[in-house]
């Protein structure tokens, strides 16, 4: 049985998802402010929602964030369990770390102050880590985890502005986002939500890539 | 009694000193901040062949000059070569595009007098005043140069600021005497023990006594630490910015000449704290941190390793937040100092610390907290000790008090204290109208309430102050870590979307971000300052380490604080402490019964039990015994424990808290 949670954002809140993904320390922060926002249970209301997130669990598990009107889908794989009881949010991981504020807050600290993946020494790595394990036991656990999920990177984008015939078609989706990786997919025509939903999901038909007809 | 509304730099003999004893006397009773030198403070460049003048700063004054020699001429060539000098120090601490040449206030704001004409302390005192607020101002500016107190004049500027929030942003700082005795006397030992509640201006004063050191004696080794890594990263970031500010023109050579660094350091790196270096400088064998390695232990075993004859590497060492240290770890930075080692720290670590005036009397007493503004930091005082409540938490013998800066009336035979603190230039421009702190209990949920009411408070703010920015506000929650994170994750939302101001979740980011809103739970303020703090607790527990902390972050600021408290759950508390904070916005004192022997004795044992320090573990064991809690679950149960205190344990919460989660585990497994 497929479930679905949806949540309106602010402005401010789809920033987040909105700006440029470069590594996977970005995926991380990004899943740890997702949680933040479900569990904080504060949706934009009326003009003030500027996009809308869907987190959607059947046999895949995924993040869904619309915005512009559903010019652009962006999806990452959300590898948590999640289930809504009395009015609460409840993440898991898949090793059964439960995630709430504080240990979504002290993976967030890890990743942005101390600044774990960006330094050589593999004390500077270690010591902050244990430093808060200290209070935290689980604390590595989940880090591990996140560090190792695959995070499934998937974008959908209609770009009037950098359209360019074959090599950047109006309607696209990006895979990947490393340079190395990443590539495009043009599609003939919109793509809404459900759409990218059913592709991605491994319950429904496969769809196909077919090569274009020549010009 | 050294006065900290008079600073003397100059030789006293039989022509000045009758002037000297009468202004001194004048500077304590009418608590006015005067100072007499003979040349500029702070560099040691400026020197006067004319012998027997003196020069009188005081911030509403003009500068005065006085003439001690009858010599008018060799006099008259000294005032011109004063003023040169001074308007050398205005250039080059930018002062002079915002305050102009000398030609522009020199016949205003400078006067002389000649002491065989007249009577030179009724001259002074007549001749000197100054009514026009913005020549005031100009004046202590000026003051501020020839005293080495460089303020930024990009933030103070010259012009009269105009509404209370700029007027205290701006407010020109001067050092009050204790403070410039301390940057300037030369040391009469080779320890200097500075002691001072927080906000009293310690880090500042040592980064000012560093920058003398680094400049003054060329070549000198100099080492600057203190415990907490954090604290030593951000001195170590600042002390260039200061060195800069001070317009310091050689270069700093790191970790040849100057090493800012935490106390204990890591194998890989000799540089990386204060006793690493040590054992490295002197070959000893570093020990790290581990469960049988104390940093007493580790200091200890140094000290014996060394021995007795040692050459001393560094020439001076600052050491900030001694409380923080062991003893020998004092003793370990004596024994490799040449010259002089100053040590700064704090009365106390907690209020509730059992002896808080020292065995070994500190060299300079800092008893005005520079900070908070003073009702503020009474109520603080008055939460944290739970003055205001029947059964108290802390009574301080007089001379405690004292220590802490307050001055004691009692009254009805001393069956009632009456406290208050010295007004301070600082805040003289605030009104008792308005309150210091605003105590304001919420009903309802607590995380909304307290949302929505911080959202307002801020919106308040900035209608009474238009000036007001993001990062004037800092919000601190009290809160145990299952309460306090949510709200700061909801803050952060609505902030954003109500007020458009983008927030910095401090516990996240671990730094203070300009043009942003500081959130943060209490372990990360230590240091930190705003024009308003909010300061949010649910529940105002009997706890030790819970009051002092709240003490603590009611002193973070220095306009207002507010303190956003659940009015269900502190209903009986509520109206005592309200009844004194009033009193004390109102009326500047704190009115209290002391208690009597039987309670003072009461008070002592507690605090005596509560400081003989049980770890976590023990804590945690105790209250399980309490509770009758079974082996088998104890183990999950004290890692719960763990992840919503955190840090800083404290018996009445662990006991609380595994009361609530011990009582959830049963009835989820009936």
């Amino acid at each position: 049985m497929a479930k679905q949670f949806d949540l309106d954002i602010d402005e401010y809140q789809a920033a987040t998802y909105l700006s440029a993904i470069r590594s996977k320390r970005d995926i991380v922060v990004l899943w740890m402010e997702t949680i933040k926002n479900f569990l904080a249970g504060q949706p934009a209301e009326g003009p003030r929602v500027s996009a809308c997130l869907t987190i959607r669990v059947d046999k895949m598990s995924r993040l869904f964030c619309t915005s512009e009107g559903g010019k652009k889908i962006f999806s990452v794989g959300f590898p948590f369990s999640v289930s809504f009881g009395n009015d609460q949010y409840r993440f898991l991981s898949r090793e059964g770390v439960e995630i709430d504020s504080r240990i979504s807050s002290s993976i967030i600290a890890l990743i942005d102050s101390s600044e774990i993946f960006g330094v050589q020494d593999f004390c500077s790595f270690i010591d902050p880590i244990l430093e808060m394990s200290e209070y935290d036991p689980q604390l590595w656990t989940l880090m591990r985890e996140l560090m190792i999920a695959e995070d499934g990177y998937i974008r959908y984008d209609r770009d009037e502005i950098r359209e360019d015939g074959h090599r950047h078609p109006l309607h696209h989706l990006d895979v990947y986002y490393s340079s190395a990786s990443t590539f495009k997919v043009g599609l003939g025509q919109q793509l809404d939500q459900p759409s990218l939903i059913s592709i991605l999901d491994l319950a429904t038909d496969c769809h196909y890539l077919k090569p274009m007809p020549p010009n | 009694m050294s006065n900290s509304f008079f600073f003397l730099q100059a030789e006293k003999n039989h022509l000045n000193q009758s002037f000297l004893d009468e202004i001194e006397n004048f500077a304590a009773s009418n608590r006015e901040q005067t100072y007499v030198i003979a040349k500029p403070l702070g560099d040691s460049r400026y020197s006067y062949e004319h012998s027997n003048a003196l020069v009188v700063l005081s911030p509403k004054r003009k500068l005065t000059f006085i003439d001690f020699s009858g010599d008018n001429d060799s006099f008259e060539e000294f005032v011109d070569d004063f003023v040169e000098d001074l308007a050398s120090i205005s250039d080059k601490y930018r002062y002079k595009e915002a305050i102009g040449r000398p030609r522009g206030w020199k016949s205003e704001l400078i006067t002389k007098i000649f002491a065989d004409e007249t009577e030179p302390f009724d001259e002074w005192h007549e001749e000197s005043t100054l009514y026009d607020p913005a020549k005031q101002r100009i004046a202590e500016l000026l003051v501020s140069l020839l005293t080495g107190s460089i303020n930024d004049i990009e933030r103070v500027q010259a012009d009269l600021p105009t509404s209370l929030l700029d007027r205290v942003k701006r407010k020109i700082q001067l050092f009050d005497g204790d403070q410039t005795r301390f940057v300037y006397e030369k040391p009469k030992n080779d320890i200097v023990r500075i002691q001072g509640l927080s906000g009293t201006g310690k880090t500042e004063l040592l980064l000012h006594k560093l920058r003398d050191l680094y400049v003054n004696r060329p070549n000198s080794k100099i080492l600057f630490t203190c415990h907490n890594k954090i604290l030593a990263e951000h001195l170590r970031r600042r002390t260039p910015a200061f060195f800069n500010f001070m317009k310091v023109e050689e270069q700093i050579a790191w970790e040849s000449r100057l090493w800012c660094v935490h106390g204990w350091g890591s194998n890989s790196d000799p540089h990386s704290g204060a006793y690493r270096l040590i054992c490295s400088l002197y070959k000893l064998q570093f020990k790290p941190f581990s469960a049988s390695m104390s940093f007493d232990r580790a200091c200890r075993e140094a000290l014996e390793e060394l021995g007795d004859k040692v050459e001393p590497y560094f020439d001076h060492i600052l050491i900030d937040e001694s409380q923080d240290f062991p003893e020998s770890f004092i003793a370990l930075c004596r024994k490799v100092t040449r010259d002089t080692l100053y040590v700064a720290g704090d009365i106390f670590q907690s209020i509730f610390d059992a002896n808080i005036t020292p065995n070994i009397a500190p060299d300079h007493l800092l008893s005005k907290c520079y900070r908070t503004d003073p009702r503020t930091l009474m109520f603080a005082h008055a939460i944290g000790m739970g003055l205001f409540e029947d059964t108290k938490l802390r009574w301080l013998e007089d001379p405690e008090w004292a220590a802490c800066g307050y001055i004691v009336e009692k009254a009805a035979s001393n069956s009632l204290y009456r406290l208050t603190r010295e007004a301070l230039r600082r805040f003289e421009d605030i009104d008792y109208d308005v309150p210091s702190v605003v105590l304001e209990p919420v009903s309802g949920k607590f995380i909304d309430a307290a949302a929505s009411s911080i959202v307002a408070a801020i919106r308040q703010l900035a209608q009474e102050h238009p000036s007001l920015q993001p990062d004037d506000v800092g919000i601190i929650i009290l809160d145990r870590n299952d309460a306090a994170f949510p709200l700061a994750d909801k803050l952060s939302i609505l902030v954003r979307r109500e007020l458009g101001w983008q927030v910095n979740k401090a516990h996240e980011t671990k730094r203070r971000e300009p043009g942003q809103l500081f959130v943060s739970n209490k372990n990360n303020v230590k240091g930190l300052e705003f024009p308003f703090v909010i300061c949010v607790s649910e529940y105002i527990s009997n706890g030790y380490v819970y009051r002092n902390s709240l003490y603590m972050t009611l002193t973070r600021s220095f306009l207002q604080s507010r303190m956003i408290v659940s009015a269900e759950l502190n209903k009986d508390l509520l109206p005592q402490i309200s009844d004194g904070l009033s009193r004390i916005n109102a009326e500047g004192r704190i009115e209290v019964m002391p208690p009597d022997d039987a309670e003072k004795d009461r008070i002592k044992t507690t605090i005596t039990v509560a400081a003989s320090a049980l770890s976590f573990f023990d804590m945690a064991e105790k209250a399980f015994d309490d509770l009758r809690v079974p082996p088998l679950w104890r183990e999950p149960l004290i890692d719960a424990l763990k992840k919503v205190i955190g840090e800083d344990p404290d018996m009445e919460n662990i006991l609380e808290t595994s009361r609530f989660m011990y009582e959830r585990m049963m009835r989820s497994r009936a």
